[in-house]
């Protein structure tokens, strides 16, 4: 029984690490060809990959905890299986990456921004998880996602600076993300076990501390985090139907060949 | 002329050019690798890290304002005015006269 509960609260919390990488990694590699300029655009997409090899290594410890096969727990879950934050499934803006993609520079910014601190929050906790082979992956992750940090505090930063018509956008962008953020930082409804089980310690000070960190990052340029708001709670697996066809695109050649090696 | 993306317009961000070194080694020398197009030096560093380095180990890494280089221009004539003069090679003929010279110096009609 005991066994039972840790087994399925850290597959909740492995869920939650793969498919929230997954998504925003998706979501960061359509604007391959798109970001605002080239050299841009290569470091965004190399973001994307960073936070798709994330995903991958979360999908192998949760195929070695669960059993099953890492591409199909990535390709093949439906989206009420998912437990991503609603936030990191929305578009980049109007349009798809393949037909007339109006994206929102400045909404992917503040979304990655968002997320970014969560990242920090929550790998400062999985690094001293009570499941080693986690800790162990979380440690190595860490060491990239600095990087990630730099990246967007730096576009922050430069934004700010570049006066109240640009800043202004990065607000209304701010208030956009934050809109579907209320499930962002949060450990879902296996939080209490996650802690006691030292799965994630201190999962319940998650929140106060991601809400702290970003206030941090913002008031400094002007900005704030308003209100957290969202219907759905993608922790417990409550979707958008913009996920839904994020898993088609994304899964289409995986589920033209099932069993194909890749 | 000018095409409109090239134009600064009041008020709009810029980018502006950067030349991109890394030390591969702590006693190596900074050698080039790259241009890139920032909108300010802490983020011309994280770009030249994201874009020409990122599957190299270096020891470090600079990036100069283009601006800020001072450039001699590739029609300076300097560069192209005969210089073997300054080489020894240029200066073999020597040998050749001092020894001639020497020779001439040790006859019978000159040792007097």
């Amino acid at each position: 029984m005991e066994a039972d509960r840790y087994h399925r609260a850290l597959a909740e919390l492995l869920m939650q690490l793969a498919d929230d990488d997954l998504v925003v990694a998706t979501r960061a590699g359509e604007w391959l060809g798109l970001a605002p300029h080239l050299e841009e655009d290569v470091a965004f997409s190399s973001i994307a990959q960073d936070e798709m090899g994330h995903a991958a290594t979360y999908f192998g410890l949760l195929a070695a905890v669960q059993g099953g096969d890492r591409d199909d727990l990535a390709h093949l879950r439906p989206a009420m299986a998912r437990r991503n934050s609603v936030m990191l499934e929305r578009p980049n803006g109007p349009g798809t990456y393949r037909e007339a993609p109006h994206f929102d520079w400045a909404y992917a910014l503040a979304r990655h921004f968002l997320y970014d601190m969560l990242e920090r929050v929550r790998l400062d906790r999985v690094v001293q998880s009570a499941h080693r082979p986690l800790a162990d992956a979380a440690a190595k992750i860490r060491r990239e996602e600095r990087y990630h940090t730099q990246h967007h505090a730096m576009w922050l930063r430069d934004i700010a600076r570049s006066g109240p018509q640009y800043a202004g956008r990065l607000q209304l962008a701010l208030d956009r993300a934050a809109a579907d953020a209320a499930d962002l930082a949060s450990a879902g409804p296996m939080a209490v076990e996650m802690e006691a089980l030292g799965l994630l310690p201190d999962a319940s000070h998650l929140a106060d501390d991601w809400r702290a960190h970003v206030v941090l990052a913002l008031d400094p340029l002007g900005w704030s985090l308003p209100p957290l708001g969202g219907a759905l709670n993608g922790r417990h697996g409550e979707h958008t139907q913009d996920l839904t066809r994020m898993l088609r695109d994304l899964g289409e050649v995986y589920r033209s060949s099932p069993g194909a090696s890749w | 002329m000018a095409t409109e993306a090239s134009q600064a317009r009041a008020g709009e961000p810029v980018l502006g050019a950067y030349e991109v070194f890394a030390q591969t080694s702590e006693r190596g020398a900074m050698e080039w690798q790259a241009s890139l197009l920032a909108g300010s030096p802490a983020m011309a560093l994280m770009l030249a890290r994201e874009n020409f380095l990122r599957r190299r180990e270096i020891f470090d890494l600079w990036v100069v304002p283009r601006e800020a280089i001072a450039r001699a221009g590739g029609a300076d004539e300097w560069f192209r005015l005969p210089k073997t003069y300054r080489e020894v090679s240029d200066y073999q003929y020597l040998v050749g006269k001092w020894r001639q010279y020497h020779q001439q110096a040790m006859t019978p009609d000159t040792m007097a």
